[in-house]
């Protein structure tokens, strides 16, 4: 505090920016901030401002929760049909939805510093998501009951540690990777978003991505409390593009690579699906471009199929298994490798 | 809420980011529909102010500059939507031009009994101030964004209006 304020009166006090943030904000967690040990004089100036502050704060309206949700949504409802004439946002709005009540909430969350270096544990013991924001302005959006840890000012490395499921939309910053520590798993990325999901109770770990490239190592436990795991060529990894998701099975220490259950549209232009007698070649080559996947099939043995359908609504794969299926073709996937064979139509 | 995750936010919207988007209108949206519900009577009216802002701003994200203090423009471009409309409703509280009249009704405070009816019964311009200072938490200088006015203004204001509270609470 500077000593300017020793000489400021009830009333300056009760005016003063940094007083009334302290008392509104952070008089909880730092009590003591603008007291002098052995000034009673200055002591009671402050005691009765605060008081002052407090009492003026207590009236504020409290109860306009509701409202706040209604023009949201009505909002929401408004930008979401321009941007579906467009065909635009559609997919990344699926996402959206179940952070439709973000940072409402601000109870419950347990936030404190760690006793001997600067890094912060942020435990989201609410019902909604959380979402935080990293001193590189990177996000993280912290699903309930999940607890992560950060330094509160990354330096030479940005490292994080998660357990349990998390949005993260890392900004760009090709000298420090962003490395993420969950279970028995480090996710490793420049600038991209993607979702991580590493409860201590469950077997499986899964890293879904949405935007950019991804790398995801399976390590052992020893380590990687430490940050001190040497991330080479040897390490089983999987490299991950949007709509994939590394999945990481704890019991057998296996690490696969799949397609995500719901992929998300990558291309912005509108397409209804529409296929009217189609080659078959034709329709997976756009399913391929907008959806970032592969397929794989013979062409030649497949050059006569044609398709005519509309699959606008349906999520990929039932788009993949209505077309295969009306053709009398097999589908698998395999590694986020879609295979389709048949004998041709 | 500090001014940087604002503008931090406001940036990332324009690069069509929905939840930043999002993140910035639950950051704000509660003081400016309280704030707003303080000008006048016609809390729809409010509500729809609030939402063709946000519509606006996200509409125009990519032809309009990222604001250098957020807070105070959203509040002042809110205010000022705000007034106009309802003065076109003639539903305003209160005029601007009452701040050259201030005063007027200051001798009436005698009788009032609580600190809210202090407020209640300040000045026009000293209770906005109050309420954008003590209630919205707006610090002196984005106060004077808000109303168009200089800072030694917006601090005349706050601590007169302190001292009659001060005043009544000790009960001089």
């Amino acid at each position: 505090m500077k000593a300017k304020y020793l000489k400021y009166s009830v009333d300056e006090l009760s005016c003063d920016d940094r007083f009334i943030t302290w008392v509104q904000t952070q008089s909880k967690a730092h009590p003591d901030e603008w007291y002098v040990e052995g000034n009673e004089l200055f002591n009671e100036k402050v005691d009765k401002a605060k008081a002052l502050v407090e009492a003026i704060y207590d009236l504020r309206d409290k109860e306009d929760n509701q409202d706040v949700k209604e023009v949201w949504s009505n909002i929401e409802s408004r930008i979401n049909q321009d941007t579906n004439k467009k065909g635009g946002l559609r997919s990344i709005w699926k996402y959206v939805g179940g952070v439709a009540a973000l940072l409402v909430v601000v109870f419950g969350v347990y936030l404190y510093m760690m006793p001997n270096d600067q890094w912060v544990t942020v435990h989201n013991m609410n019902e909604d998501d959380q979402t935080i924001l990293l001193s590189d302005n990177s996000r993280i959006v912290l699903k309930p009951k999940s607890v992560v840890r950060y330094p509160k000012v990354f330096e030479s490395t940005r490292n994080v540690e998660l357990e349990g499921e998390a949005f993260f939309d890392v900004a760009k910053d090709k000298s420090r990777p962003f490395m993420i520590y969950a279970q028995n798993t480090i996710t490793k990325v420049l600038g991209t978003s993607f979702t991580i999901s590493a409860f201590k109770n469950r077997n499986e770990v899964s890293v879904d991505v949405h935007t950019g490239k991804v790398e995801v190592y399976s390590v052992d436990g020893k380590g990687i409390q430490n940050h001190i795991v040497e991330l080479d060529e040897e390490s089983e990894k999987v490299f991950l593009t949007p709509n994939q998701k590394a999945i990481f099975n704890k019991n057998q220490m296996d690490l696969q690579k799949t397609v995500m259950e719901v992929p998300r549209k990558l291309s912005t232009e509108f397409r209804d699906f529409k296929f009217v007698n189609k080659p078959l070649e034709e329709v997976f080559l756009e399913i391929e471009k907008i959806y970032g996947i592969d397929i794989q099939y013979d062409k030649k043995s497949l050059s006569n199929c044609t398709i005519s359908t509309q699959l606008d609504d349906l999520p990929l794969p039932i788009k993949l298994k209505m077309i295969t299926k009306a053709l009398g073709l097999s589908l698998k996937e395999k590694n986020a490798v879609f295979y389709v064979n048949g004998n041709g139509c | 809420m500090s001014q940087d995750s604002l503008h931090a936010l406001w940036t990332q919207m324009t690069s069509d980011d929905v939840q930043a988007f999002e993140q910035l209108y639950q950051l704000v949206a509660h003081d400016l529909l309280i704030y707003g519900k303080s000008l006048t009577h016609d809390h729809e009216l409010v509500k729809e102010e609030l939402q063709n802002l946000f519509l606006t701003i996200w509409n125009k994200r990519k032809s309009n500059q990222v604001p250098d203090q957020v807070r105070s423009y959203l509040f002042r471009a809110f205010r000022n939507n705000v007034i106009r409309s309802s003065q076109q409703a003639q539903k305003v509280l209160y005029k601007v031009e009452d701040r050259i009249e201030e005063g007027v009704n200051e001798e009436e405070n005698l009788h009032a009994h609580s600190i809210k009816d202090i407020i209640e019964s300040l000045p026009n311009r000293q209770k906005e101030v109050i309420k954008l200072r003590y209630f919205q938490g707006l610090d002196h200088q984005e106060i004077a964004q808000v109303l168009d006015m200089n800072y030694q203004s917006v601090s005349n204001l706050i601590a007169r209006a302190i001292k009659k509270l001060r005043e009544k609470m000790t009960g001089k």
